[in-house]
């Protein structure tokens, strides 16, 4: 009883432009019930139409995309680490030295292949983003 | 804003807001949506304030969703139950989208800036240069005309 009076009070404060984003999704979940009291009833299609518009809000796209997001942030990590320690060894020894599925690789291409295979199934898009960073921090000789 | 000072502006914004537009659609559809545009801020050029940048922009970005939304294939004979959900969700946006369209352009914008861009009303009262009251008020009209056009339809 105590919530149909809130979302009672809630619809009016709606209609009067005076409700908080969070109330109205409170009143998308209420009106989006079967069992709807005979007076609030007239609203339900009203508050139903307005949920679904709600969910071309760019906010409510956002969370499709962090997943991406983190993957790019994963994959920028990743290529420092992997990148700096062989690009270290790569100085002090004048050599490069990767291990690939557990196997040594000296052969810089190779390496370089194998990290851009890694990085763009990281980064999903196929960006070239990787490559540019990879030839930034490698250099084109050769 | 002066009716000068608007043309001037929209002038000034125009090659931008067609930038953004082409981000979603072919050149055709983006210079349509940007006039589009253009004209809603002309009819409340009375209660714009300078500057009106981040204004055209979310509209532009707005339209161009609502356009692409709308040009999207119709429903499949073999569609999933996930599919059938969409649509019915389509379609409701497809009927409050036609019913706010119906209503005076500041209104539309507000309704829209509201629960599509999920803006906050001081957010909403920046970008049209108004007061917080002042669109409250607004909002509130708004959805009242709506209310009642919800009820005439399904008394």
């Amino acid at each position: 009883m105590n919530n149909l009076l809130r979302i009672r009070t809630l619809t009016d404060r709606f209609f009067a432009g005076d409700t908080t984003p969070e109330e109205e999704q409170e009143l998308y979940d209420f009106y989006r019930q079967d069992d709807i009291p005979e007076d609030l009833r007239p609203n339900c299609e009203l508050f139903r139409d307005l949920a679904a518009l709600a969910t071309l809000s760019p906010t409510a796209a956002q969370s499709q995309h962090h997943h991406r997001w983190w993957l790019s942030v994963a994959a920028a990590v990743l290529l420092l680490i992997v990148g700096g320690t062989t690009l270290y060894h790569y100085q002090r020894e004048d050599e490069c030295v990767a291990y690939i599925y557990g196997e040594r690789v000296t052969d810089r291409d190779v390496v370089l292949s194998e990290m851009q295979k890694t990085m763009t199934a990281m980064t999903a898009d196929g960006s070239d983003e990787v490559e540019e960073q990879l030839k930034a921090m490698f250099g084109d000789e050769d | 804003m002066t009716q000068e000072e608007y043309k001037e502006e929209a002038r000034r914004l125009r090659p931008r807001l067609l930038q953004t537009a082409r981000r979603y659609l072919n050149e055709d559809d983006a210079e349509d949506t940007v006039q589009d545009v253009l004209l809603r801020l002309w009819q409340m050029v009375d209660t714009l304030r300078m500057p009106i940048d981040a204004l055209a922009q979310v509209l532009v970005r707005n339209f161009c969703v609502d356009r692409l939304r709308r040009q999207k294939p119709s429903l499949a004979l073999t569609a999933s139950c996930e599919q059938v959900e969409e649509t019915e969700s389509d379609e409701r946006i497809e009927r409050v989208l036609e019913m706010i369209d119906t209503l005076p352009t500041l209104q539309q914008t507000i309704l829209r800036l509201r629960h599509i861009e999920g803006m906050e009303m001081r957010e909403i009262a920046e970008l049209t240069g108004s007061s917080e009251v002042a669109i409250r008020k607004a909002l509130s009209r708004a959805r009242q005309t709506l209310k009642q056009q919800y009820e005439k339809r399904y008394e």
